[in-house]
């Protein structure tokens, strides 16, 4: 049996084509809500895209990839305030934090299987909310939540700064889950999805796969935090520890499909605005219930996802 | 002699224990007999709770939960039975439906969250009985007929499984469903009301839990991760594993509630478990 990354045949050229158009959006000087509407699409593509570095390549579901999002918010926010880092470095700093965080608990939590990876990833959320709810006014001596400074530029500036920090962002991941596909080591983490024993003994080094890939994913949502957090110039462990978000993430990649960076892509892009309507016609409660039952009908009846390979 | 903090901890650990100990023994058969994870477990539990506390404007609390044991068992099991019939069953055709059944019920968890949430508000709720002031040496009457409550429910659930027709098909189910179903069990039958079975379980403890603790319409999260760390403690699947684990745990709570601040209790919960699921995840005892 080979294994294949497969799409339909159009779906790589026209994902392109809208990757594309989104450098151009701006130039239609959309209004500011516009904006941030698409912001959030890159917010969560780039979210469940690093999410999908792990999970959707080697299969172990992680549901305490928020954790990552949040540490890498946390220790971009301290070393601002503390230690007066400026900004693109403390940034790399958030991410290389929440990277090394992911590979501590990669190289231990990796070892468990299927489910019980599962679960030991969202009881991470919760610890993590704890930690931060409580221990970080030793470390910070301020409260648990952090106000940033804001940049200064005017709003809608602003808005448009952020608007390709966050597309930059996501084409970098997507540039990243675009080579991995294409080579050895994408090859090996799949081989990890199919069956991993058999990966072992053909002489798949698994656990440094696994590691490697942990922490790839670690840092890409570290550095989602940060940015995120420059953004919203706030930091909280209400936000950041938010076991809704976990389920953004696994109900996107579900949504779109896993396997491919274009899976994960396709989800933000129909998620994003389907939440905001429904948001906004209705109330946050009502959308997490119809996302909560589509999310169980796709499980049942659309396994794959929309783009998934098949 | 020991200091009384002490003994008080000892005793309330002991009846907390046993109180989660019923929440935890109907999601551990579940996971054991049909290899499902049913996260929405405590989902569950607490619409039981809310039914409660909204009976409880209506009658007093005492006859509200009389009332609601009367009327919601039966509906507990005729839920579980057409939540597994339509919902659950499904997900056997994929074939790593063990890893989907998480995922899936991860789903409805956040559909029965949000669905309290539009009805009942995030206002932290409870109700009090009359019984609620009395106190059986350090520990006060309410928790202690809860813990009583609980064994009642093991112990039918023991007699279910281990002296009844029903319970005897279930067990072969368990064990093999291809050759329950050769020798005439109407497998998916059998564990619709195994499913029912597990719901109606948690009936008293939802019962309960509005007087032991306050409500709001996440806080199963929490629950369901005191039933993980129960149930992987425990070995899944084993009553006397389950009891002795909830127990362990019930006493781990109030321990480090009388020894640290309140809010670091659930983080040496948390810690505990992924040691021991890194150390050891197939439990302390045998399934």
């Amino acid at each position: 049996m080979t294994i294949k990354f497969r799409v339909g045949r159009f779906i790589i050229p026209w994902s392109v084509v809208v990757l594309v158009a989104f450098l151009f959006i701006p130039l239609l000087k959309p209004s500011q809500y516009v904006l941030h509407v698409f912001l959030m699409i890159f917010l969560y593509g780039s979210l469940t895209l690093s999410w999908h570095l792990l999970s959707g390549y080697t299969g172990y579901l992680s549901f305490g990839h928020v954790v990552f999002f949040g540490i890498g918010a946390y220790a971009s926010g301290i070393s601002i305030e503390l230690h007066k880092l400026p900004i693109p470095v403390a940034v790399l700093a958030g991410g290389a934090v929440a990277a090394l965080v992911g590979a501590v608990l990669g190289y231990s939590c990796l070892r468990l299987r299927g489910h019980y990876f599962a679960i030991a990833t969202l009881m991470l959320v919760f610890i993590g909310y704890v930690i931060f709810a409580n221990i970080s006014d030793f470390i910070t001596k301020l409260r648990m939540e952090i106000w940033l400074p804001v940049l200064p530029y005017e709003i809608y500036a602003y808005r448009l700064f952020f608007y390709y920090v966050f597309l930059g962002l996501m084409l970098a991941i997507v540039g990243v889950s675009f080579l991995i596909e294409r080579s050895k080591f994408g090859y090996g983490l799949l081989s990890i999805k199919e069956d991993e024993d058999i990966a072992t003994t053909m002489g798949v080094n698994t656990t440094k796969l696994k590691t490697i890939a942990a922490t790839l994913s670690a840092f890409f949502a570290g550095v989602t935090g940060t940015i995120y957090a420059q953004y919203i110039s706030y930091i909280d462990p209400v936000i950041y520890f938010d076991v809704m978000m976990t389920f953004i993430v696994v109900y996107i990649s579900f949504l779109g499909g896993l396997g491919t960076w274009i899976g994960p892509l396709t989800g933000a892009i129909l998620f994003v605005p389907l939440n905001e309507a429904l948001t906004l016609y209705f109330s946050p409660e009502v959308a997490r219930i119809i996302f909560g039952a589509s999310f169980v009908a796709i499980v049942l009846f659309l396994p794959k996802g929309i783009v998934g390979k098949r | 002699m020991l200091p009384p903090v002490f003994v008080g901890a000892l005793c309330e650990g002991l009846v907390l224990g046993l109180f989660y100990a019923s929440i935890a023994l109907g999601f551990s058969l579940v996971w054991a007999a049909m290899r499902i994870i049913n996260v929405s477990h405590a989902a569950f539990v607490l619409i039981v709770s809310y039914v409660v506390v909204s009976g409880a404007r209506i009658f007093s609390a005492d006859s509200s939960m009389l009332i609601m044991l009367m009327i919601m068992t039966p509906v507990m099991f005729g839920v579980g039975v057409i939540y597994y019939r339509y919902v659950i069953s499904q997900l056997y055709r994929s074939p790593n439906y063990e890893g989907l059944s998480l995922v899936a019920c991860f789903g409805v968890a956040i559909v029965i969250q949000n669905v309290l949430l539009l009805a009942f508000g995030t206002a932290y709720q409870g109700i009090v009985p009359s019984f609620a002031s009395i106190n059986v040496g350090p520990v006060s009457f309410s928790k202690v007929s809860a813990a009583i409550v609980s064994i009642i429910v093991t112990v039918l659930a023991y007699f279910l499984l281990r002296r009844t027709y029903i319970g005897k098909a279930v067990r072969a189910a368990w064990q093999d469903p291809m050759a329950a179903s050769l020798h005439g069990i109407n497998v998916v039958r059998v564990r619709s009301i195994m499913f029912g079975v597990s719901l109606a379980m948690a009936v008293p403890c939802g019962i309960y839990l509005p007087i032991i603790q306050v409500i709001y319409p996440h806080v199963h999260w929490s629950y369901i991760i005191y039933v993980f760390i129960i149930v992987i403690v425990g070995g899944v699947g084993s009553i006397p594993g389950t009891i002795t684990a909830a127990i362990i745990v019930g006493l781990i709570e109030s321990l480090s509630n009388a020894l640290l601040p309140s809010a670091y209790v659930p983080l040496i919960l948390y810690v505990f478990l992924i040691a021991l699921l890194l150390g050891k995840p197939s439990g302390l005892f045998k399934a």
